[in-house]
């Protein structure tokens, strides 16, 4: 199961399993962000490095507008492997 | 345990619930499964983008002996591309370049403990192997 929400205009919530069969979902909303957003990742469950990929390509998009995507709430797993690509190098945590 | 699935996209679902099916009869400890989930849609999924027959069906074997999980995906219609001998990438210079890809093999590499690599006559086999952290009974 995986599921996305825009809520408002500056927040995504993730929930569920984020892998490479959701990325094409996950663009759907990912493509209208145009303001600094934070992904709420408390109910992520698990992502790939296709979730990373698609989380990396709006945060660039954003990025060349001026914003930035600030994740919150990744459980330890989700952390691990943002941590072992380094991504803790270009996304803000809270 | 073994599960067969057609090698796309769309088998994501019945591959993470064949590991699920895995972790409840070997009662394996959560962190192992993660990693393994990882490393199993990674290579999986490069299956899928990397070899020709798309659609065919590819062998999972997952296996537990002597507290070390062995997992080998067979594709039977593959090219002969050994992904253990990938160059590493070098993880910080693609995330300050904002790269969208390149981390799969990557990920497979540190989170499993092993991973081998066969191919013989159009077909490959890639073994994963994980030593068990901890079980949970």
């Amino acid at each position: 199961m995986f599921d996305i929400k825009l809520v408002g205009d500056d927040k995504v919530l993730l929930e569920g399993r984020f892998d490479a069969s959701r990325t094409a979902l996950a663009n759907t909303i990912l493509d209208k962000l145009a303001v600094t957003t934070t992904i709420d990742m408390s109910r992520l469950e698990y992502i790939s490095s296709a979730g990373l990929g698609a989380l990396i390509a709006a945060r660039q998009r954003l990025a060349g507008q001026g914003g930035k995507l600030v994740i919150s709430g990744a459980n330890h797993h989700v952390m691990h492997v943002m941590k072992l690509a380094r991504l803790d190098l270009i996304f803000e945590f809270m | 345990m073994q599960l067969t699935a057609p090698k796309r996209l769309e088998s994501l679902d019945a591959v993470f619930s064949f590991l699920t099916d895995c972790q409840n009869h070997y009662k394996i400890d959560g962190d192992s499964v993660y990693a393994l989930s990882i490393a199993v849609e990674e290579v999986f999924t490069n299956l899928i983008k990397y070899s020709p027959g798309k659609g065919v069906d590819v062998t999972i074997n997952f296996e537990l002996k002597e507290s070390t999980i062995s997992v080998q995906l067979i594709d039977y219609e593959a090219v002969n591309f050994d992904l253990t001998k990938l160059d590493t990438p070098d993880m910080e210079q693609l995330a300050l370049n904002g790269s969208a890809g390149g981390r799969g093999i990557y990920l497979v590499k540190q989170l499993m403990d092993a991973v081998s690599y066969r191919y013989h006559e159009g077909t490959s086999e890639i073994t994963l192997l994980l030593k068990v952290r901890k079980e949970y009974v």
